[in-house]
């Protein structure tokens, strides 16, 4: 699994297509149980994330699904850093910002490579 | 051209001055201060003379532009740009249907004044995304434009409480820090 995440409209999806090559579908806040191609990136993963009661369940939920989808392809996670702004006054989107968190830390733990981009500059935070 | 970006009350300001300064002394060159911003209410004067009061240090030229950039073709002296949100949220603001005409001349003005340009800006994307459309507009448009500037500028700097983090650039850009 390679993560890549970074700032909204910074350049992750045009960077995560230079690291593909061959056949590849791309899922936008859905992540599938099976595909036709042997890559599959998966954008704006934050928006998969539903509000429940534990944002740690709810990660681990989602984390799953990306976990069984890599033993079969390759699968490759942008996620829009939502961290750093003003705490959102809307509940939802208060633990969507949290859940986001703790998926990206989960993330970041069970991927190959993990890398920031920022303005379309890529940085490696881990793998080579 | 140096690109300089950070959040609120990062550091950005005088490291970019700091870099003006090492580069006019450098060169023997003028110091030219691009203000954008437009004083509308008392905390933006407030937020105005503070600037001023950091770079009262040194001698600086400030020439006002906040919608159009002709003036700065004029000059010559190593020029600090700040800063690209405000400018942005301006030509919004007054020309919301032919904006996209200033940012192309934006773009040309970078990359006329390329050897002697400073441009600072804010980092405003890593946030839930708004929900009022022309918010997310100006994101995006903020975000298009940072892209064009990185890929553009000889070196690139984020700046986070102080901590000068250098994304690109020649060694020698090291210098500043």
């Amino acid at each position: 699994m390679h993560f890549i995440f970074g700032g909204a409209y910074n350049g992750k999806t045009a960077y995560a297509l230079s690291q593909v090559s061959g056949d590849y579908t791309v899922h936008t806040g859905f992540i599938p149980t099976t595909s036709d191609t042997p890559t599959i990136i998966i954008r704006h993963v934050e928006q998969c994330i539903q509000q429940a009661q534990d944002e740690v369940a709810e990660a681990t939920r989602i984390m799953n699904a990306l976990t069984a989808l890599c033993t079969k392809y390759d699968v490759i996670v942008i996620g829009n850093d939502i961290s750093r702004g003003v705490v959102p006054l809307d509940a939802t989107q208060r633990f969507q910002r949290d859940c986001a968190g703790r998926l990206y830390q989960m993330l970041v733990q069970h991927a190959t490579n993990v890398t920031q981009v920022w303005y379309g500059i890529p940085q490696t935070i881990k793998g080579e | 051209m140096i690109f300089i970006s950070g959040g609120v009350r990062s550091g950005k300001s005088a490291f970019a001055e700091t870099c003006a300064q090492s580069l006019a002394e450098r060169y023997q060159q003028p110091l030219i201060y691009a203000a954008t911003a437009v004083a509308f209410d008392e905390e933006m004067q407030q937020r105005i003379q503070r600037h001023q009061y950091d770079r009262a240090t040194h001698q600086w030229q400030t020439i006002e532009v906040p919608y159009h950039l002709q003036p700065l073709y004029d000059v010559d002296g190593i020029i600090l740009l700040e800063c690209v949100t405000t400018w942005v949220s301006n030509i919004l603001y007054k020309y919301p249907t032919t904006w996209h005409d200033y940012i192309e001349q934006f773009k040309k003005l970078c990359l006329h004044k390329k050897e002697t340009l400073i441009i600072v800006s804010n980092e405003l994307l890593h946030e839930v995304p708004s929900k009022y459309a022309e918010t997310e507009q100006y994101r995006q448009i903020l975000g298009k434009l940072h892209q064009w500037l990185v890929q553009e500028s000889d070196a690139a700097y984020a700046c986070t409480f102080g901590h000068i983090h250098q994304w690109k650039g020649a060694p020698t850009c090291k210098d500043f820090c």
